[in-house]
């Protein structure tokens, strides 16, 4: 029933982080001072080891929130900390997974060397053999070393992704809705398998998603995002027990009114 | 068993052809302009024998060859340039879309004038028409990477040439390879109107001696070797199409 | 395209214009045959009185468009028949595919041995070669028109030529404009090389003779209305297709791709 104990520093430290975009002659409305505001003010932490997941009604600016993080966006306003340091540019210790597995993995690739893209520069041969080996072992594609991404289900190819991530040996793994395009089984399954990592690895999870079951079930807190600017409407505290279970978890009655408060939180749309 | 019955099916559809032919068979000596296709063939062989066929073949090939593969290359290499570069790409569009208009063998009688007789003279004049295709694929194949792939690459920092190594280049090689499919058939034309246009060495040039001769069963052979070599040709560059993209092959 | 990016696309041209100017012009390097584009302009006067510069762009053009026309005519003809007809492409298609392959300008010393230096040497070597784009993508075209769309023709109780006319003809459209297109410019190659080959008369010969003549300056400025040529040809031909086809160019097609050779 205990939280996670946070270690001393936290991974990241948002301080109102503000994200605003300049007008091109194509842009949409909501201008302001010909800038078009996609984040407001946000302030936030995660802590080493927990998971943090996102969740929020679409066009609040998560996917925006993550970019930040992952150091692919420069914040236009407020600092952005990762390990005690301005965030400028993708940072060594982070890892992302997109939503877009297809795009994402390079099909001319076999699953081993589209695993081994991130670290097959920095490491010598065997080295690299085995990270991939290990990472593939964890997600559970290890007979699957030598397929390509088209041969595989969505479900296998975003482990595969998730592989590549992990290879890395990350401190943090950034999610950008990745379980989104997959059938509720094997979205289920990836939960569980993303809280095995998680237990295995002790890594940091920053997982965004629209679902507010999925954000409830996996995170250690929930943080949520609402308007447009999206600003931060809640960071709820998840006191469930892990190891968590799709079928009990889901029912106990804290899950559900989490649920409702999670739901509150995100508003009513118009 | 199964392609061999495919094979006869498919043959039936040559029948007018055939029979076009054996018409012309039979009727062929009412007139010296059309010879029969039978005196076609000893026209050929007459050729052969006088050792003027297997040079003319090799020439053609040899300078086709060359012209082709030089200008894939430079037409990759610099459609992965302007192709990556959104800035490049518009500055060059129209002119390149001008320049693409231009009818290509207008352009021998220039590189003759300014390059004379020579291979140099061949490789460019038969490079610059067939460079198009390959050069606008790629640079379209460029266009097509999914915005997506290059965030994977930014956010797991491959460096610039990383990026262009392992991703572009594999990405683009399917435009690539349809470039080169679409190129071949205007490289044969080109050449072969070149070797016409200045008599050269090659079939072209052997064409255009037998039309000055009037040797009306020396042209027809000829065409119909011409025509045998563009169905090998391009269904070889077919063949080896499909067993490169194989790797490639079904995307999710 | 937007005003920036036309201006852009223009602003490339004058570079390389500019460029080409300063270096020839300033004598950095020379060659004897290569005029400058100050030069090129120059020379254009000449093309209208000492040349018949419009009597020559109009046999090319007149060319063109005839040997094209009488393609498309032939080419449509016998795409439909291919397309329609399972039995016509079991008796016939082989034959198509063992003929397109060939070099269409195999046929320029032919067509000089039957009908010598004249316009009827010209025109069978643009229309012959010009048949195969047309024909194949009005093939491909009509069947590629998807089933869906004969079995609601079947449900409406439409007639086999009503069915033909008001349904796979339309749907096969777009891919046979794309043939059309591609066989206009097929055509202007051909009439070009027979011109500079076979029949002296028209731009293509102009060329030649200029170049013979060494006159580098006219010969480049044939070359710069051959290439305007191809660009008008090309224009009009779209502007064609979207005048009668209104809605084809903003559907997906099935077959966008298919008239490759």
């Amino acid at each position: 029933m205990t939280r996670v104990v946070r270690a001393s520093m936290p991974i990241f430290e948002l301080d109102k982080v503000s994200l605003a975009y300049a007008m091109t002659s194509g842009g949409r409305a909501r201008e302001r001072d010909g800038r078009r505001e996609v984040l407001h003010e946000l302030t936030f932490s995660v802590g080493a080891g927990e998971i943090l997941t996102i969740c929020g009604a679409s066009g609040t600016g998560k996917t925006s929130l993550l970019r930040i993080l992952a150091g692919l966006t420069p914040q236009s306003g407020g600092e952005a900390r990762f390990r005690g340091a301005a965030i400028a540019g993708p940072s060594e210790g982070i890892a992302l997974v997109f939503q877009d597995y297809s795009n994402a993995l390079l099909q001319w690739r076999t699953v081993a060397r589209n695993v081994a893209l991130g670290i097959e520069r920095r490491a010598a041969g065997a080295d690299v053999r085995r990270r991939v080996a290990d990472a593939l072992r964890l997600v559970g594609l290890e007979n699957n070393a030598d397929d390509y991404p088209w041969q595989l289900s969505g479900g296998m190819q975003q482990r595969v992704q998730i592989a590549r991530a992990l290879a890395l040996a990350p401190s943090v793994l950034l999610m950008d809705e990745p379980f989104a395009a997959l059938d509720a089984m094997t979205k289920a399954s990836l939960q569980d398998e993303l809280l095995r990592v998680r237990q295995e690895t002790g890594a940091s999870v920053v997982f965004i998603t629209h679902d507010i079951e999925e954000a409830v079930y996996l995170g250690d807190r929930v943080a949520v995002l609402r308007g447009s600017p999206g600003r931060l409407a809640a960071v709820l505290d998840v006191p469930l027990a892990q190891p968590r279970e799709q079928v009990t978890t889901r029912e106990q009655p804290a899950f559900l009114a989490l649920r409702h408060k999670v739901h509150d939180a995100i508003g009513r749309r118009a | 068993m199964r392609m061999l019955a495919a094979a006869l099916a498919w043959s039936r559809g040559t029948l007018p052809l055939l029979a076009a032919l054996a018409l012309w068979q039979a009727l062929g000596h009412v007139s010296p302009q059309f010879p029969p296709p039978s005196t076609w063939l000893a026209a050929l062989a007459g050729l052969a024998r006088a050792g003027r066929l297997a040079p003319a073949v090799a020439e053609t090939l040899r300078i086709l060859v060359i012209s082709l593969v030089l200008s894939t290359v430079a037409g990759f290499a610099l459609g992965l340039v302007i192709g990556m570069s959104p800035r490049l790409r518009q500055w060059s569009e129209m002119l390149l879309e001008y320049v693409r208009a231009i009818p290509q063998p207008v352009l021998i009688p220039v590189f003759v004038l300014l390059l004379g007789y020579s291979d140099l003279m061949k490789v460019v004049v038969i490079g610059l028409a067939c460079v198009w295709p390959v050069l606008l694929n790629t640079i379209a194949g460029v266009a097509a990477i999914p915005p997506l792939t290059f965030e994977v690459a930014r956010s797991l920092r491959l460096t610039r040439s990383d990026t262009l190594r392992k991703i572009v280049v594999p990405a683009t090689v399917p435009s690539l390879l349809l470039g080169l499919r679409v190129a071949l058939p205007h490289a044969i034309i080109i050449t072969l109107v070149m070797e016409m246009f200045t008599g050269a060495v090659g079939l072209g040039g052997l064409m255009i001696a037998a039309q000055r001769k009037f040797n009306a069963a020396e042209v027809f052979g000829l065409l119909v070797l011409v025509g045998g070599l563009g169905l090998l040709l391009t269904g070889l560059s077919a063949a080896a199409e499909r067993l490169l993209l194989a790797r490639w092959a079904p995307r999710a | 395209m937007s005003a920036a990016r036309t201006l852009r696309g223009l602003g490339g041209i004058a570079l390389v214009l500019l460029a080409w100017q300063g270096v020839v012009g300033s004598g950095l390097a020379t060659y004897d045959y290569l005029p400058s584009p100050v030069a090129i302009a120059a020379s254009v006067p000449e093309l209208f009185y000492d040349r018949g510069v419009i009597g020559e762009t109009l046999h090319t053009l007149g060319a063109t468009l005839a040997g094209w026309g009488i393609a498309v005519a032939i080419g449509l003809v016998l795409g439909a028949l291919l397309g329609f007809s399972p039995i016509a492409r079991a008796w016939g298609l082989a034959s198509v595919e063992l003929l397109r392959p060939m070099p269409a300008v195999a046929l320029v010393p032919a067509a000089m041995l039957l009908f010598g230096f004249s316009i009827a040497t010209e025109l069978v070597v643009i229309v012959i070669p010009t048949i195969w784009p047309v024909l194949v993508s009005t093939m491909r075209g009509i069947m590629a028109a998807p089933a869906r769309l004969e079995d609601v023709a079947r449900t409406l109780r439409l007639g086999r030529i009503e069915t033909i006319r008001k349904v796979l003809l339309p749907a096969a459209a777009p891919a046979v404009l794309v043939g059309c297109r591609l066989a206009m410019s097929t055509a202007l190659v051909l009439a070009v090389v027979a011109e500079m080959i076979g029949n002296p008369e028209g731009i293509g010969y102009a060329v030649v003779r200029e170049a013979q003549a060494l006159h580098p300056d006219l010969m480049f400025a044939y070359v710069l209305i051959a290439g305007m040529l191809g660009v008008l040809l090309n224009a009009g031909l779209v502007a064609l297709g979207r005048l009668l086809l209104p809605g084809a160019f903003n559907r997906p097609s099935a077959v966008a791709s298919a008239s490759a050779p």
